[in-house]
């Protein structure tokens, strides 16, 4: 998965960011000074970097302008839009507004990753292995079909492992915002998906929440 | 734009309306007399001058009038006025400096190569047109002085009450901004630590962490809550000051933090404890965090005077500029949230200031120095 580097001065949001964009499954570089963020992007190369605009020593827009070839996210308060022009005149990638939620963090970052091409290309566990791009699934070295709703379903599970997501999220990700289908479907969906690619022991079913995909 | 901007420029443009329409209503009466004063002292000296026209010509022998009439005009052209004598088109005197084209019975101001004059014209019984001009250069000075005066006074006035009301708005906006800030953080955390508990698969580590974290950031808006009212009590001066026991609330702090001393040579100051207790936590409470374990902190009471000595590692010359002065950074600093103004604005509503200096040994000295307690 990919290195993040995540700055931001308050260690409890620091800590926040690190242990969820660890749980999907990424590797995390913490800095919590401007100057910190600069050093650490000279020293060693990052897939992203999520960025705070308020830092104690160098505003974020200068750690921006200063580390040019890292795709970055950041982090805003609320209603501060020159702050959001400013940040893509810079040539920031997305912007998430304090205070967030934790399923659109990993979204965003997800998506920036897809975008800028610094997403894994491949997935494996047991015998399973999962080629995202060419839309393969091999088990056991040998391909099985999976409908594109599967796909994308089984593709937003596994890109958010280790958390939980709703059924309403899951329809919302896997089926498009604008599917006016019951949650039903999402059930359905998992029951194929399990018993296809042999998963039962990997996504579970969380009590009155949702779906898991745990490694 | 901010709100409290944009409120602020509206109500500028409002007053500076108003301003201005004061200050016309007050210069328009002034200019009017001055107007008013000219034209009746030329229309004066123009009647004078036609009387006595007409009654030299009445008086002259017949076919005598026109040499008689010159040398009436003479003399008149002798002492200096600009007149014109006309009968049919035909003109028969002028002194006048320029040429001036009005009709009989009429008067008012015109303007030759930047001088301003008034005329009076009117038909004599006898038949001549007599035109009277007046040079008006001091009136028109004394105008072009009255209208500069008001403009220079309605603008001065309109800038000095703009930078009063912006300070005013600025100062009112300040507290509530940053108290905004201060809550987004906990806030932020609290929501993030709450749905990663919910929803992810954590180690029994992780777990403990997200949960004190949670508790942690709960401590601090609730904080943060009595913090605001404390600052809106010191604002409005709400609660009464009353005798308070300095002993009584050093040892009250004494109970929240071991490491404090205490010497009172001030029994007794005059103020609100509530606040005062705030206050005393706070700069404590920073001396705590900034000295090392079981270093001990002090509280000192000599008359007018409270102070809290650390012996810590002291401040950097940017944090000190920043607790003496909070007002003046835009951004809350390392070394206190919301904190150190309220410490400030707490001493000001007692009529006292708050310094902080480095002490003897490194340290640094919390000073609050009452200018006019009624003490005992």
């Amino acid at each position: 998965m990919a290195k993040i580097l995540i700055v931001e001065d308050e260690r409890a949001i620091n800590d926040l960011l690190k242990m969820n964009l660890e749980m999907v499954g990424h590797r995390c570089v913490s800095a919590f000074t401007g100057r910190d963020a600069i050093r650490a992007a000279g020293e060693q190369g990052f897939d992203l970097m999520l960025l705070d605009v308020m830092l104690p020593d160098v505003e974020g827009f200068a750690v921006l302008e200063k580390v040019r070839d890292v795709p970055t996210i950041f982090l805003t308060a609320r209603g501060a839009t020159t702050d959001k022009v400013r940040g893509f005149g810079l040539g920031a990638d997305d912007y998430i507004v304090k205070p967030f939620e934790v399923a659109e963090l990993l979204a965003r970052v997800q998506a920036v990753l897809r975008r800028t091409h610094r997403a894994e290309t491949e997935y494996a566990i047991g015998d399973l292995v999962i080629r995202w791009d060419a839309h393969e699934v091999l088990l056991c070295g040998e391909r099985i079909d999976l409908t594109p709703q599967e796909f994308a379903l089984l593709r937003i599970l596994i890109e958010n492992r280790n958390v939980c997501l709703s059924r309403q999220k899951l329809l919302s990700e896997a089926w498009g915002i604008d599917f006016l289908g019951e949650s039903r479907t999402v059930d359905v969906h998992i029951q194929k998906l399990r018993r296809k690619l042999k998963l039962e022991n990997h996504i579970k079913t969380i009590y009155k929440n949702g779906y898991r995909f745990e490694e | 734009m901010k709100l409290w901007q944009k409120t602020y420029l509206l109500s500028t443009l409002l007053c500076v309306l108003i301003l201005y329409g004061c200050m016309f209503s007050v210069t328009a009466p002034a200019i009017s007399a001055t107007v008013r004063s000219a034209t009746e002292s030329a229309l004066r000296e123009e009647r004078a001058l036609a009387k006595t026209l007409e009654q030299t010509m009445a008086q002259a022998p017949e076919g005598r009038q026109i040499p008689v009439l010159r040398t009436l005009l003479d003399y008149y052209a002798g002492t200096g006025l600009t007149f014109r004598v006309t009968e049919i088109d035909q003109q028969i005197y002028s002194t006048l400096p320029c040429s001036v084209e009005k009709s009989p019975g009429t008067m008012g101001f015109l303007r030759d190569r930047g001088r301003l004059y008034i005329f009076a014209s009117d038909r004599l019984p006898s038949g001549y047109d007599f035109l009277y001009l007046k040079d008006a250069a001091a009136t028109d000075a004394l105008l072009k002085h009255q209208v500069t005066a008001a403009a220079l006074t309605g603008t001065a006035v309109a800038i000095l009450m703009a930078a009063a009301l912006y300070v005013l708005l600025y100062r009112v906006n300040l507290p509530v901004s940053r108290l905004a800030h201060e809550m987004r953080t906990p806030l932020t955390t609290m929501k993030g630590y709450a749905e990663t508990l919910r929803d992810a698969k954590l180690t029994e580590e992780q777990r403990y962490m997200a949960a004190s974290y949670i508790a942690a950031e709960t401590t601090r808006l609730s904080d943060v809550s009595a913090r605001l009212l404390t600052l809106h009590n010191a604002k409005e001066e709400a609660t009464p000051f009353g005798p308070v026991d300095v002993e009584e609330l050093f040892e009250h702090i004494r109970q929240t933090y071991p490491t404090a001393t205490y010497e009172v040579n001030w029994p007794t100051l005059f103020g609100d404890r509530a606040m005062l207790s705030s206050m005393l936590n706070n700069l404590v409470d920073n001396a705590v965090k900034a000295s090392p374990a079981g270093s001990p902190v002090e509280l000192r009471a000599a008359p007018n005077v409270l102070a809290v000595i650390d012996h810590g590692s002291g401040l950097s010359d940017q944090a000190l500029a920043y607790v003496n002065h909070p007002s003046r950074f835009k951004k809350l600093h390392d070394a206190g949230g919301l904190g150190v103004p309220l410490c400030h604005q707490i001493a000001k509503a007692h009529g006292a200031r708050l310094t902080y200096t480095r002490g003897a040994d490194g340290g640094t000295v919390a000073t609050v120095t009452f200018y006019n307690s009624l003490t005992s």
